[in-house]
């Protein structure tokens, strides 16, 4: 039976700035379910990514955001992180120094609150590499440091197979990536949904190639920081046939 | 009764004194030091030899900024080694020596000097450590003279006890196509005045200093570090990593001095200092002089508070803000680090930075 994982309640939030960006956003996401969250440039889609994690340049004005019941709106962004929630970034950070394999030891131990055996671990790793078609190399490489633009992203779907996490929150994780990279990562999220019937995701997008051969339960559009419609996957067919006008002018 | 260091570790070329990092002075009580008379622990690899006897370099060897340093210690010394790698050797495992104070032994004056013959290949390390034992004092000299076409990596690595003193002072001298690889680690002490004079005569020599610091609490920390560059087509790099915690305060003096007659020679320094604490003190007086015209010198500096965009990336990963602070201060460490080949001492090194990190 599904259990409602994230519900956010009236969201309002604001850059440091006191810009607001977030006016008025409500979501219920249930454990298994995937939503996409669509919408034009500038609308508040990686806000919204960023204040569900607590980004520190973001302020919750009013309203909630529940994870399985507790509010986590002054919860530190760690905490958000241990209870389940991954952010795949849209412009993930490099870590110049730390190897891929020292950061997702020390990130599962963090997450886990104690550290994996080490056999298991280096097996878990090797057979997620091999699934995102990734050389085993990169275990040895610094946190996403000189990688391209798809392999940023690759190394994101990585960490997000690894880590034990409960929700995925997914920021343009397609964009910049060529064909075949799009294809490896769809793989790897269609991977993510089967390692566990109550995965969920929120995958926010303004293309929809990534989306093709997922299944998709609600499609999201949000438009000046509010959701404005909410629809099938049908939606995305809509949208990319006719774009965002329809729902600019609602 | 007392120690005292007056005007030590000075700039080469003076500035206005109300910066006050044109050179430090240091005095320290002597009462409740107890002499350092228990043997160093040492580790020697065949082909060495380990005397222990003082052997005087040339005068014109150590640099004058050096100069009290070296007399202190010529006269007042309780340890003493002088090594030799015979010319060709290539040991397969590193020269360790090892002193441990404690309250028995809590001052130290050693004089390691090292003669490193033509072609050989070797690494030592020095490490300076305290075991239950508040108050220590330390006062260093070592003298390192590589020969023609020799590899010579030597490590220092101080974690001395947060009340201690530490005077450390090391001269290097370069032969033809030799290379000295200098890595100094200056973890522990409440005060430091540690500096680094290498000095590459021979043609084709190299030298390559790598500083790593942690300031914590109310440590203070003087650091003067130099490269002369005295013969054609040298090479020569400093690169620092530095963190202050707390109310530490850092001066670092780096100077790539390039003389008369080094042509085609090339220098870089870089330093990169993380600061946790809006009241930690960071001076940095990087200089090049230049004596010569046809010659390469680059120098970077950068300070500032450890990049947010990174404390979030690595928090949305479970780590917490100190945690996250810790994995960025190692990872600027990890090029210097990486240079030491020693897995244990590289995790000893390694776990005391955390533990120092996380306070």
């Amino acid at each position: 039976m599904s259990q409602t994982l994230l519900k956010i309640n009236n969201l309002y939030a604001t850059l440091e700035s006191d810009i607001e960006i977030i006016r008025g956003l409500d979501l219920n996401i249930d454990t298994g379910e995937t939503h996409v969250i669509m919408g034009p440039n500038g609308a508040g889609k990686s806000t919204l990514a960023n204040v569900i994690m607590g980004h520190p340049d973001y302020i919750v004005r009013s309203g909630s955001i529940c994870w399985q019941g507790e509010d986590i709106v002054d919860l530190a962004t760690n905490e958000r992180a241990k209870r389940g929630i991954f952010l795949s970034f849209q412009t993930p950070e490099e870590i110049d120094g730390i190897t891929m394999r020292d950061f997702l030891k020390s990130a599962k131990a963090a997450t886990d609150g104690k550290p994996m055996p080490m056999l298991a671990f280096r097996k878990q790793l090797e057979d997620t590499l091999n699934m995102l078609q990734m050389d085993k190399a990169y275990a040895d490489r610094y946190v996403n440091f000189g990688f391209s633009g798809g392999e940023k992203k690759k190394s994101e779907i990585l960490q997000l197979l690894m880590m034990d996490t409960k929700l995925a929150i997914l920021d343009e994780t397609d964009s910049g990536l060529d064909v075949d990279a799009v294809k490896t990562v769809r793989e790897g999220i269609a991977h993510y949904k089967n390692q566990d019937k109550d995965h969920s995701l929120l995958i926010i997008s303004h293309s929809t190639k990534l989306l093709r051969d997922l299944p998709v339960d609600y499609v999201h559009v949000l438009v000046n920081g509010k959701i404005v419609h909410t629809g099938g996957k049908e939606l995305i067919q809509k949208i990319d046939r006719e774009g965002f006008a329809d729902f600019l002018q609602k | 009764m007392g120690i005292s260091f007056a005007n030590i570790n000075q700039l080469p070329v003076p500035t206005w004194n109300q910066l006050k990092i044109n050179s430090v002075s240091l005095d320290v009580a002597e009462d409740g030091l107890n002499s350092y008379s228990k043997e160093a622990k040492l580790t020697l690899p065949e082909k060495v030899q380990a005397d222990r006897f003082f052997v005087e370099p040339e005068s014109a060897k150590i640099p004058g900024s050096m100069k009290q340093n070296y007399d202190f210690v010529s006269k007042n010394h309780n340890s003493v080694f002088a090594l030799t790698i015979p010319e060709g050797a290539t040991p397969d495992s590193p020269v360790i020596i090892e002193y441990s104070l404690d309250k028995n032994n809590s001052l130290l004056n050693d004089y390691i000097y090292i003669k490193a013959e033509k072609g050989c290949e070797v690494t030592v390390i020095i490490k300076y450590g305290s075991n239950n034992c508040e108050n220590a004092f330390h006062c260093g000299f070592t003298f390192l003279e590589a020969g023609e076409n020799a590899k010579v990596k030597l490590i220092k690595v101080q974690t001395l006890s947060k009340k201690a003193n530490h005077v450390d002072a090391v001269a290097v001298w370069s032969k033809d196509r030799a290379a000295a690889d200098i890595i100094l680690n200056e973890l522990g002490s409440e005060r430091t005045a540690a500096s680094c004079n290498i000095v590459l005569k021979g043609e084709q020599s190299s030298g390559n200093l790598g500083g790593i610091y942690i300031g914590k609490n109310q440590e203070e920390m003087d650091l003067n570090y130099r490269i002369e560059f005295a013969a054609k087509e040298t090479e020569g790099e400093i690169t620092v990593r530095g963190t202050l915690a707390d109310s530490s305060k850092k001066t670092l003096k780096s100077t790539l001095d390039f003389m008369t007659g080094a042509s085609g020679s090339k220098g870089r320094e870089e330093e990169i200092v993380l600061t946790l604490s809006d009241k930690a003190v960071n001076l940095s007086a990087p200089l090049l002089l230049c004596g010569e015209d046809d010659v390469e010198g680059r120098h970077a500096t950068s300070t500032g508070r450890p990049d947010p965009g990174k404390l979030h990336y690595l928090m949305c990963r479970g780590f917490d803000r100190k945690e996250a602070e810790r994995l960025l201060v190692e990872a600027s460490f990890t090029p210097l680090l990486n240079k030491i080949e020693m897995p244990k001492i590289k995790q000893e090194i390694k776990e005391y930075i955390g533990a120092s990190i996380h306070g």
